[in-house]
């Protein structure tokens, strides 16, 4: 299935915080203010999973936020993309070994790109986003 | 009130139940200007005392309830601020009590401070202690249902995890156990 | 002593004109997950119930099994926005334990990374605050103006966040002679904007009928919930480790406490005086910053500059120490206890703002209604919040689900209405 073309005019993207500290979740607003401002490319941050094209997920998962990521993951309509920001999410980072936290994220959700950096900068994020979608319409399927 | 003020206000009030452990300074800046911190501690059952004879002379701010397992007894320090609003008057206060592990139960203080329900809640689920008459036991910040007591070093889930310390340097009193 | 005791009944008031309405964990605003529960009466609260846990990562369970250099990296994580309060706190506490002495040049710099932070921090929650309202463009504003702020840090510290600058007896980079001149200009900078914030926060209509009355914390209540930081300090309680306990740069000063009276107002706690409070802040830590940077004294950045020989000082270090640090949200306070001859710390306790801050939230809540929700939970700037979908359950049992920009739409309509 090809991807429609809406994907080349706009992209929303739906942000969740595994149990982040918060780093990385600001420098994804900060990608959105007027200075990297990702909305004239038609990025935008929407307030639901259900019109998201794109999931943007940070943070060691802690056991709560397991089961809320895996809900959030199935209620996002194909085709989608889970992009993980920051080191935490990726490997763990400096969590490990804790009685909390259940792993990175890709232990719990298929990840289509990873974004390293404790936080990445802003840019980085934007190229994140920019390399998975490009790698869904490579695939010519949904993840 | 200084440091010297407030171990004379519990001694006071408690007469020689109170034991001065540590009473230092911390010198900052080029001037070295110095701030206080104090540590005494007490039977269990007068801390309610002490802590309501600091209530009725000052406002004391409750910080934290930090504990230290020591194998057949549990230590906890009440940390307070006491003296708060004047420049560099105040005294950073450490009330420390010691409960046997077979009754790990003290008189909860949110009747004098309502603010100590948040720390009081958190050493009810990580050290298991009951605070008595406190208003609500619920866990806070662990999942409801969960039954270790993380910060204890002697329940069993507690060794679930190895140690991970990462050594640049080869000890060899450490290593040679 | 009964004035200083509030009841806290947690209990619902349940009757039949009630209805539950739990919030959260997850939320797509920019906050860290955490669970609400109202109870509302129309769309008035008359109870809430708050459950937080599910950013809990077990920090002190790791910190206490790992080596003080090892922890120290893990506590800058523990807050991505407060990055180097943790840390500074944790040096100060450990420095204390082991009798560590930390040069006068690296507590500056110290100082002035720290009061940078403050800055940087107290923009971005202004922007957050102006977003929950429906004043996007504020938002936008306020975030392209805090790009300076990072911009600065970036060049004295290498990153925009998590700057890795305190290291156990002093600090890691030195701010030289040929970058005074940036940090100059930033401050420059943010010296002519600061009026036109103030005029676009305080004296905006639409801003002032949305805050003025919203979420009122007394005295009383703010003293005896054990509330620190700018929640605090809008209630009028005077109460800054910065003049309390001096330490640091700040001991060379004689810092006051900022309260809404510095503005003219009387203190009642609400969010217009947190708005007040913070963005004068913002203002003091510009000057302190400049009176630090004309006084930097000179001389060595770190007492014990080689890695190993700092490690074995901290092995054989043996006492408690307490380290306390004025961070944006208020007070952090880090106590430590070590044992000679062991690595790791033996006790490790972190007491973040926002723990103490966590019960002043009911009664800011409660008499407020549904569509203040989002201004009053992000007032008093918490390190974790809310607000996802509101699950409403009618009174014939029928139940809907809204949506976050639901309750948004809800807060943003609330403006027009009572501005139109």
């Amino acid at each position: 299935m090809a991807l429609p073309r809406s994907f080349k005019r706009a992209l929303w993207v739906f942000h969740i915080a595994t149990g982040s500290c918060n780093g990385c979740d600001i420098e994804i607003v900060a990608a959105l203010t007027p200075r990297y401002d990702t909305e004239r490319f038609g990025i935008m941050l929407t307030g639901t999973p259900r019109h998201a094209d794109v999931l943007l997920v940070t943070g060691p998962v802690t056991r709560p936020m397991r089961s809320r990521l895996q809900r959030i993951y199935e209620q996002t309509p194909d085709p989608k993309a889970v992009v993980v920001v920051g080191g935490c999410g990726s490997t763990g980072g400096v969590f490990y070994e804790s009685y909390n936290i259940v792993g990175p994220i890709d232990e719990v959700v298929p990840v289509a790109a990873y974004v390293p950096g404790c936080p990445p900068r802003p840019e980085a994020i934007i190229d994140g986003v920019v390399k998975a979608v490009a790698a869904l319409e490579a695939a010519g399927v949904s993840r | 009130m200084t440091s010297g003020e407030i171990h004379a206000l519990l001694t006071e009030r408690l007469g020689d139940a109170v034991s001065l452990v540590d009473s230092v300074e911390y010198a900052h800046g080029t001037a070295k200007r110095a701030v206080s911190a104090l540590t005494v501690e007490l039977p269990r059952e007068r801390l309610h005392d002490a802590v309501a004879a600091l209530c009725d002379a000052t406002s004391p701010h409750v910080t934290v309830i930090s504990g230290d397992d020591r194998d057949a007894s549990l230590i906890l320090n009440y940390h307070f601020n006491v003296g708060w609003g004047e420049h560099g008057r105040e005294v950073v206060l450490t009330l420390r009590v010691t409960l046997p592990k077979d009754d790990l139960s003290i008189p909860t203080l949110t009747d004098l401070i309502p603010g100590a329900l948040t720390t009081e809640r958190e050493g009810h689920e990580f050290y298991g202690i009951e605070f008595v008459g406190i208003p609500d036991d619920r866990n806070l910040f662990l999942p409801e249902g969960t039954t270790i007591h993380p910060w204890r070093r002697d329940e069993a889930a507690t060794k679930l995890v190895e140690p991970t310390v990462k050594r640049l340097v080869k000890w060899e009193t450490r290593d040679g156990q | 002593m009964d004035n200083k005791r509030i009841n806290l009944d947690l209990e619902t008031n349940a009757s039949a004109t009630t209805y539950t309405v739990p919030i959260g964990p997850v939320h797509p605003a920019l906050k860290e997950p955490i669970r609400f529960t109202f109870e509302l009466d129309g769309e008035r609260i008359v109870g809430v119930d708050i459950k937080p846990g599910f950013a809990h990562r077990g920090i002190e369970y790791m910190g206490m099994r790992r080596n003080l250099i090892q922890t120290l990296y893990l506590s800058e994580r523990i807050c991505g926005i407060c990055s180097i309060s943790h840390p500074l706190a944790l040096t100060q506490a450990v420095e204390n334990a082991a009798g560590i002495e930390v040069p006068p040049r690296a507590q500056y710099i110290r100082t002035i990374i720290g009061e940078l932070e403050r800055v940087h921090s107290h923009l971005l929650w202004a922007g957050v605050g102006a977003h929950e309202l429906g004043f996007d463009t504020l938002l936008h504003l306020t975030w392209n103006v805090r790009e300076k702020v990072m911009d600065l840090l970036e060049q004295l510290t290498g990153n925009r966040v998590d700057y890795a600058i305190p290291i156990y007896g002093g600090v890691r980079r030195d701010i030289p002679e040929e970058k005074l001149h940036l940090a100059y200009e930033a401050l420059d900078y943010y010296k002519g904007l600061l009026q036109n914030m103030l005029d676009a926060y305080l004296h905006d209509k639409s801003v002032e009928m949305r805050t003025k009355g919203v979420g009122a914390l007394s005295y009383e209540q703010a003293v005896s919930l054990a509330a620190v930081g700018p929640t605090a300090r809008a209630s009028g309680v005077k109460k800054d480790v910065r003049q309390d306990w001096p330490y640091f740069a700040f001991a060379d000063m004689q810092i006051e406490a900022i309260t809404p009276e510095a503005f003219g107002r009387t203190p009642t706690g609400d969010v217009y005086d947190m708005i007040i409070v913070r963005l004068l802040e913002v203002r003091q830590s510009i000057e302190i910053i400049e009176r630090c940077l004309e006084v930097l004294p000179s001389g060595e950045l770190m007492s014990i500059p080689k890695v190993p020989a700092l490690l074995a000082a901290l092995k054989n270090a043996e006492g408690e120490g307490i380290g306390r640090h004025e961070a944006p949200r208020g007070e952090v306070f880090h106590y430590i206890r070590l044992e000679a001859g062991i690595e790791e710390p033996i006790t490790w306790k972190v007491r973040a703002p926002t723990y103490g801050n966590l019960m002043s939230w009911v009664p800011k809540f409660l008499g407020d209604e549904v569509a203040d929700v989002p201004i009053i939970a992000a007032s008093i700037d918490p390190c974790m919040c809310c607000m996802d979908r509101a699950h409403f359950v009618e009174r014939s049992g029928d139940r809907t689900t809204r949506l976050k920009s639901e309750l948004v739409r809800l807060s943003r309509e609330k403006t027009r209405r009572i501005c139109g």
